[in-house]
């Protein structure tokens, strides 16, 4: 739409000779100079020139910020996690991995899932089902490294996203104890 | 005087040469009782402890099967013969394989891994040219999605000169073997004491009427004491204390146990510096196989080996072997161990089946270096040595043998174009993901056991120092675009002054950021690294992986500092993984002999660097392929990876950097005495690299994209925001809200031109109202 509208308004000798179009030239006339208006003026100047830094950010792991809002969750449990993986080597991998932890067998399911994220090691998943392994071991700070691992992969999944972020902070919590 | 009675000199004269008889006679006992039970604890605490040093064995990783994996069949069966498996047809028992065409029969060995056990699987592989593509168990007929091969044995941690052995269960020994050396060997040995006179009567008769020595005369029992705890003396007073040490071991064990332990004991062949113990390893050694799958003919070579190892070598003196074999098979035929059919059998089986003796061992001596260091930080020598610890590691054989073929290969043209005749060089490689090391060579001839320069070189490392600069200056807001001046400087530093150049001694002026990593521009990097701050640039490296102490010369900047290969790869492995920062590992997992795991060394990462900064540096590293240092490379396939080339002063070290979806690789050459070598980072080290990317058909690069990231295109010279139809425009990655905005809504310019246009138009739309209100008026 507002490309359209450029257009309208750069051709201003054409509106000129037609008289008829008026309202729908005001109209747009009223839009552009809001759009006008409204662009981001404030943005950081361009090109940027270089700021001292201010805030150091090293070495303070982790960096990757988690949202504070997220509501206070129950224990995450393995049963929660409604993945079903591609069918395959590391799929199947993947499946032995949650029978283990439902058996309660945690360190198998470690070597499970090593063997899994050796074949597809991006798979946001197979993160994740890791760092509950090691909530499950009380590795909590391993957790939640583990939980940033999964959330650079979890590209759109936000059903991925907020799991992990339960977990960082049930993690966080063990921490604080 | 009073002369003594007959009686009573008779007394004395009997009475003094009694009690002296008695006398010597008790302390003879006393000297027995205290010998006897010198000698009883001896056998017990040497026979009750840990009976033999076992030294550490140290495995490769389990090779992992599943359909769609890129695999050759020349590739798989050059693994299969690595971790000791044997070719037959039809196969029938664990360790043998049979490929016909594109298909590959086998049967996989039990195998205790970290997890538990794995049992012996009949698998059936069907290949196409360079994958998997069926996999199936070859009993059940069932297609399976994934499994693993008993991974292969690549070496261990013993002295130089040493005794190996398999140390066998009772109950694993086969009832043929077991009938057979007591046949053989000791025929009266479960009903005798210890020693057996009639043996020694027997043997002593044989021998007499013979002429020489046929028989010997000694008990298993005190063949395994003579092995075991007594030295080859042949003196009297040997016989002696032997006979003596078997009736004890008799009264203490029972013959099963004796049995067993002269089976692990027994002295079978010689493997360079390595005794070939037992008839365990005598199995594997000679015929790859497991003790209980020997046929008639192999058990009949091994028993009658036991009288002379190298005399009756079927590699050696397959002669010998073969009339041994034969009078062995009589005897067992005579006891009615065997039929007259497996006799017949037996006697014609060629010795055909002996392997030609390998020399997989130890073949790794880089690889082995690593574990090793790894392994006595936490581990005693003496551990490694003799406990039959089992150390599964993560070296890739494939990748591995690639290396070293690629290094020698490029490294030899390199030389001869250079005329270098002392190049050398290192490579690692590792699992982009996992930090898993997979390959490392410390030398041009990766067979030198000697100096591991992938580990111990400390080199110079020039501009491989430089995404830690460019990463420092994209934590604190600079973008892929910021202009840079690649304009000259100097700086002072302790009363001098330092004036940097480029490779090229030119300026190159404004340059954007991406482009000044890329064409690794040394005034800009500079400039660059000082606004950030040193300390900035050195929290950064550190951040990285590096633990060393750095000093903030400005110098740094362009990587005046030494390092090692394998310290640079833990520098580039937090980048290659996103920011996580993963120790490199060379070693899974330790176990002790009854297979009880020890130490897993897990899989662990920590997030350094945000995830959307690496794939900005990441995305600059891609331009160092494309457009940069790293253009050099050609690959007969679109291939495209991330990398930095390095180069030290006076081209003394030829450094690269890289990775690709699955692995990161760093490759160093130069020279021992640190002489120059004529190569920079793109004509030495980056050609190796390709090669070794290219050999193990690495696919290129997939970095995964991080939500928060923004796509503009920049114009390469302005570095203003452009469109598409600019040819000299290229699009950049930008943390979103960071991004230049579009030349149509940013620029004030514009803003202003566009606020004037509609201006007009309603000044002119004010007039026609205006106008027409004046007709109506």
């Amino acid at each position: 739409m507002q490309k359209d509208s450029m257009k309208i308004c750069t051709t201003e000798k054409t509106a000129n000779r037609y008289a008829s179009l008026l309202p729908a030239l005001l109209l747009a006339t009223l839009l552009l100079h809001g759009c006008a208006v409204k662009r981001p003026v404030q943005r950081p100047d361009y090109p940027a020139t270089p700021t001292t830094p201010t805030t150091p950010t090293y070495p303070t792991p982790p960096a990757y910020p988690t949202p504070a809002e997220t509501p206070v969750p129950p224990p995450v449990k393995s049963d929660q996690i409604k993945y079903t993986p591609k069918i395959g080597p590391a799929g199947s991998l993947y499946q032995q991995a949650t029978a283990s932890i439902s058996a309660g067998d945690y360190d198998k399911a470690e070597l499970a899932l090593e063997r899994a994220l050796r074949i597809e090691p991006r798979n946001g998943h197979y993160w994740y089902t890791m760092a509950q392994v090691k909530y499950e071991q009380k590795q909590y700070s391993q957790t939640i490294h583990l939980c940033l691992k999964s959330k650079s992969f979890a590209g759109k999944s936000d059903q991925l996203k907020q799991l992990n972020d339960r977990l960082i902070q049930d993690a966080r919590q063990q921490l604080n104890e | 005087m009073k002369k003594k009675s007959p009686t009573q000199k008779k007394s004395l004269k009997t009475i003094v040469p009694v009690t002296l008889a008695i006398f010597i006679f008790l302390l003879a006992g006393l000297y027995c009782v205290n010998y006897i039970s010198q000698v009883n604890d001896e056998i017990r605490q040497k026979f009750d402890g840990k009976r033999w040093s076992v030294p550490a064995v140290i495995y490769a990783r389990p090779l992992e099967l599943y359909p769609g994996m890129q695999l050759t069949p020349d590739m798989f069966i050059q693994e299969l013969q690595l971790a000791g498996y044997r070719q037959e047809n039809p196969v029938q028992s664990p360790g043998g394989y049979f490929r016909k065409n594109s298909t590959i029969n086998l049967i996989t060995r039990d195998f205790s891994f970290p997890s538990g056990i794995e049992k012996s699987t009949s698998l059936r592989i069907t290949f196409s040219a360079n994958s998997i593509t069926n996999l199936s168990n070859n009993k059940t007929g069932e297609e399976l999605t994934f499994t693993r091969i008993d991974p292969a044995r690549i070496g261990s941690f013993h002295p130089l000169i040493h005794e190996d052995r398999l140390v066998l269960k009772s109950s694993e020994i086969p009832e043929i073997l077991r009938q057979c050396l007591i046949t053989v060997e000791d025929k009266n040995f479960n009903t005798h004491y210890g020693v057996s006179p009639t043996g020694i009567l027997r043997a002593l008769y044989a021998n007499m009427r013979a002429g020489r020595t046929v028989q010997g005369g000694s008990t298993l029992t005190q063949q395994l004491v003579k092995n075991f705890f007594l030295n080859r003396d042949r003196t009297l007073s040997r016989k002696i204390q032997e006979a003596v040490m078997a009736i004890l071991l008799e009264y203490h064990y029972t013959k099963e146990d004796i049995f067993t332990a002269y089976l692990n004991e027994v002295f079978l062949g010689q493997d360079g510096g390595r005794a070939i113990h037992g008839f365990g390893l005598a199995s594997q050694f000679y015929f790859r196989r497991n003790i209980n799958d020997l046929s008639v003919a192999q058990v009949a070579t091994l028993v009658g080996m036991v009288k002379g190892p190298s005399y009756y070598d079927p590699r050696k003196n397959p002669e010998n072997c073969l009339a041994r074999r034969e009078i062995i098979l009589r005897l067992m035929l005579d006891d009615n161990i065997i039929t007259q059919e497996d006799f017949t059998l037996a006697q014609k089986s060629p010795l055909s089946d002996v392997v030609p003796q390998g020399n997989g061992f130890n073949r790794f001596p880089a690889f082995l270096d690593l574990v090793r260091r790894q392994l006595t930080e936490q581990y005693k020598e003496d551990d490694l040595k003799s406990n039959g610890l089992k150390i599964l590691t993560t070296l890739d054989p494939q990748i591995q043998w690639n290396t070293e073929k690629q290094i020698k290969e490029s490294t030899s043209v390199l030389a001869n174009k250079t005329d270098q005749k002392q190049l050398q060089g290192a490579m690692i490689v590792t699992g982009r993901e996992n930090g898993e090391v997979q390959a490392i060579v410390g030398s041009v001839n990766p067979l030198d056991a000697g100096f591991n320069r992938a580990v111990d070189a400390q080199r110079q490392i020039g501009s491989l120092v430089k995404p830690a600069v460019y990463l420092a200056a994209l934590a604190r807001g600079y973008t892929l675009a910021s202009p840079i001046m690649d304009v000259s400087l100097a700086i002072n530093n302790d009363g001098k002054s330092w004036r940097p150049e480029n490779y090229d001694k030119k300026e190159h002026g404004q340059v954007a950021l991406y482009a000044a990593l890329a064409k690794s521009y040394n005034l800009a990097t500079v400039r660059l690294g000082m606004d950030v701050g040193m300390q900035n640039v050195i929290t950064t490296i550190k951040s990285l992986g590096y633990s060393e102490q750095l000093q903030p010369y400005p110098s740094l900047l362009l990587g005046s500092v030494t390092m090692s290969p394998l310290q640079i790869c833990q520098i580039y492995q937090t980048i290659a993984s996103g920011g996580f920062y993963l120790p490199l590992r060379s070693i899974h997992s330790v176990m002790d002999s009854d297979d009880k795991v020890l130490t897993r060394y897990a899989l662990e990462v920590e997030q350094r660097f945000s995830p959307e900064l690496i794939f900005l540096l990441t995305h600059a590293l891609e331009r160092v392929m494309h457009e940069g240092t790293g253009s050099r490379l050609q690959f007969s396939k679109d291939r495209f990876y991330a990398g930095k080339t390095g180069t030290s002063n006076d081209l003394r070290d030829s450094w690269f950097a890289g990775f690709s979806d699955a692995h990161l690789a760093v490759v160093w050459l130069g020279r021992d005495d640190n002489k120059p070598v004529s190569l920079t980072g793109s004509t030495g080290a980056l050609r190796v690299w390709g090669k070794v990317m290219e050999a193990i058909n690495s696919n290129s690069l997939e970095a995964t994209e991080p939500e928060n990231i923004a796509w503009q295109r920049i114009d390469t010279t302005t570095l203003q925001p452009a469109t598409a139809i600019n040819r000299n425009s290229t699009l950049l990655p930008f943390v979103s809200g960071t991004e230049p905005v579009t030349s149509w809504s940013a620029p004030e310019i514009d803003l202003q031109k566009i606020e004037d246009g509609a201006k007009k138009v309603e000044d002119g739309a004010k007039k026609i109202l205006e106008s027409l209100n004046n007709l109506f008026k």
